[in-house]
């Protein structure tokens, strides 16, 4: 199993962001987690990629070890890598930095062989390379902050609500990109609010409400199940 | 005003602002990563110029020799500093105030052991120069300027050189400019931010030990030599843009030419007023400084 998470709870202050959940993610596929605002979804990737600390007894086994307790930085090194909500691009970094940063852990030949995979996949990155990112617009800066995350070389992608903002076409186009990540051997783990794109593109879907994982499934079953479609799909059965 | 005076004047004030350029870059360096105002830069000052001092007088050393003992120093003593005055607040994520107070009690802290290292008299750097002056002919026209200056503005140049060139062409000059924009999604890049925290600081002591040596040249070595010239620092790197090293290089100059000329014109007395009114009227017109960047104060 690739990603395997037990018992994992988590405090903001005072409040539960998370309770006890258990996940689990298999290697070369993509796995949704939907839920409203709120419900705990970017704690959960947060917590995964080490920002955030979970409380005692919450286990996150990442091909085997265990990265519970790990910094964030080490945690990419692991091969993990989050693509945070909002994009976050450095935006007074051009382009071209905002990449190289992402393969921060590489240099020398490797890094620019990532280089140049990661621009032939997104040649709007490559046109404009010498650009500020923060001059992008809202669909550029999400092909950069996926990028950006592939310069890592991931085993595992986090990917946090990527469509947020984002016009319909524009929306289409990085589910169409995520699926090539998948492709190229690249798990992904998949938060959105967009549900029926997040569940007809994943292999297998949980359901996050309140901090509790309240339902899980394959993508097909969840887009049928009557609670799902009444919650997330906005249509009365 | 004669044409020799300008020239004169103006060189001046660029090779003043060499100087200041040094602390406002490192000042803002450490205020772009951690988003407040290090009260202790000035210590850091006065602290690797006595150090250079020290060491120069024990072995004998020229000026290149004290120069890169106060590198050293400085880089030992900007390390030092973070890690006893700030890791521990960095890593609890504290308010502002707890910064703002350890940067003062650390600051006074190396201020005191300068002073009680120093002695009651300040001390001096041995004649490093074998004449104070220099007389230059450009174009048939005969200029005197200081060794001093024209070695801290030559020094100033290459020390900025080689950070814009740390900063802009290597994979940890990005890192710190990625970690200035944002830490957290720094950190997801597999950056390492309290290491990133500690180069800074050794950066910054670099070059407030450069800035000292001069300085120590031009007014002696005494504690709060450091304290008096940081002031200059902070203004330049406001005056430039707080956040923008570019604009605290701008900045410095543009603070040590103006200075320069106010003392030509008005005194070096009232030069001293009137460069702060000056530069108030500034921060009334444009706050957000030469450059533009208006940085916002971390909550």
């Amino acid at each position: 199993m690739m990603l395997e998470i037990n018992r994992l709870s988590v405090n903001y202050g005072h409040i539960q962001a998370l309770h006890d959940v258990a996940l689990t993610a298999e290697q070369g596929s993509i796995v949704s987690i939907i839920g409203a605002n709120g419900a705990g979804k970017s704690t959960l990737l947060r917590t995964i990629s080490g920002l955030n600390s979970p409380k005692n007894g919450g286990s996150i086994r990442f091909l085997g070890k265990e990265i519970v307790s790990l910094a964030p930085h080490k945690i990419v090194r692991a091969g993990i890598v989050h693509v945070p909500e909002g994009r976050k691009v450095f935006a007074g970094l051009s382009v071209l930095d905002n990449l190289k940063i992402g393969g921060f852990l590489y240099k020398g030949a490797e890094l620019q062989k990532t280089l140049d995979h990661v621009l032939t996949m997104f040649p709007i990155l490559a046109e404009r390379k010498d650009q500020f990112a923060g001059t992008l617009s809202g669909g550029e800066q999400q092909m950069l902050a996926i990028g950006r995350g592939l310069m890592a070389q991931p085993k595992l992608l986090l990917l946090d609500e990527p469509s947020l903002g984002l016009a319909p076409i524009v929306i289409n186009t990085v589910f169409k990109m995520i699926n090539e990540i998948r492709d190229s051997g690249v798990s992904i783990l998949l938060v959105e609010q967009n549900a029926r794109k997040a569940l007809t593109i994943c292999d297998k879907a949980y359901v996050l409400e309140n901090g509790y994982i309240r339902k899980e499934g394959t993508g097909q079953a969840l887009l049928n199940d009557p609670d799902v479609i009444t919650a997330f799909l906005g249509e009365s059965v | 005003m004669a044409i020799t005076a300008f020239v004169q004047t103006l060189f001046n004030g660029l090779a003043i602002g060499g100087s200041y350029s040094l602390i406002a870059v490192g000042f803002c360096l450490v205020y772009s990563i951690m988003k407040f105002t290090n009260f202790a830069h000035g210590s850091m000052i006065s602290a690797a110029a006595f150090v250079s001092y020290w060491v120069c007088n024990r072995f004998n050393l020229g000026l290149l020799g004290s120069l890169f003992a106060a590198i050293a120093a400085g880089a030992l003593i900007g390390s030092i500093t973070e890690f006893l005055a700030f890791r521990r607040i960095e890593k609890k994520s504290a308010s502002n105030f707890y910064f703002f107070v350890s940067s003062l009690t650390w600051g006074t802290f190396v201020e005191q052991l300068v002073n009680n290292g120093v002695g009651i008299r300040a001390l001096a750097f041995p004649k490093f120069y074998p004449s104070l002056s220099l007389k230059i002919t450009v174009f048939g026209t005969k200029y005197t300027i200081m060794t001093n200056y024209l070695y801290m503005f030559v020094s100033a140049v290459i020390v900025l050189g080689l950070l814009f060139v740390f900063l802009y062409k290597t994979k940890y000059g990005r890192a710190i400019r990625a970690t200035s924009f944002d830490r957290d999604t720094a950190n997801l890049m597999g950056i390492n931010v309290a290491m990133t925290i500690q180069i800074v600081f050794i950066l910054a002591g670099i070059m407030a030990g450069v800035g000292g040596v001069f300085l120590g040249v031009k007014n002696k070595i005494y504690a709060q030599l450091g304290s008096d010239v940081v002031t200059k620092g902070f203004i330049s790197s406001v005056l430039g843009g707080l956040g923008s090293v570019y604009g605290a290089v701008i900045g410095a100059f543009v603070l040590g030419v103006v200075e320069q000329f106010l003392v030509y014109f008005v005194g070096s007395n009232m030069a001293r007023v009137v460069i702060f009114v000056l530069m108030l009227v500034f921060l009334l017109i444009r706050p957000q400084g030469i450059s533009g960047v208006m940085v916002k104060d971390k909550a």
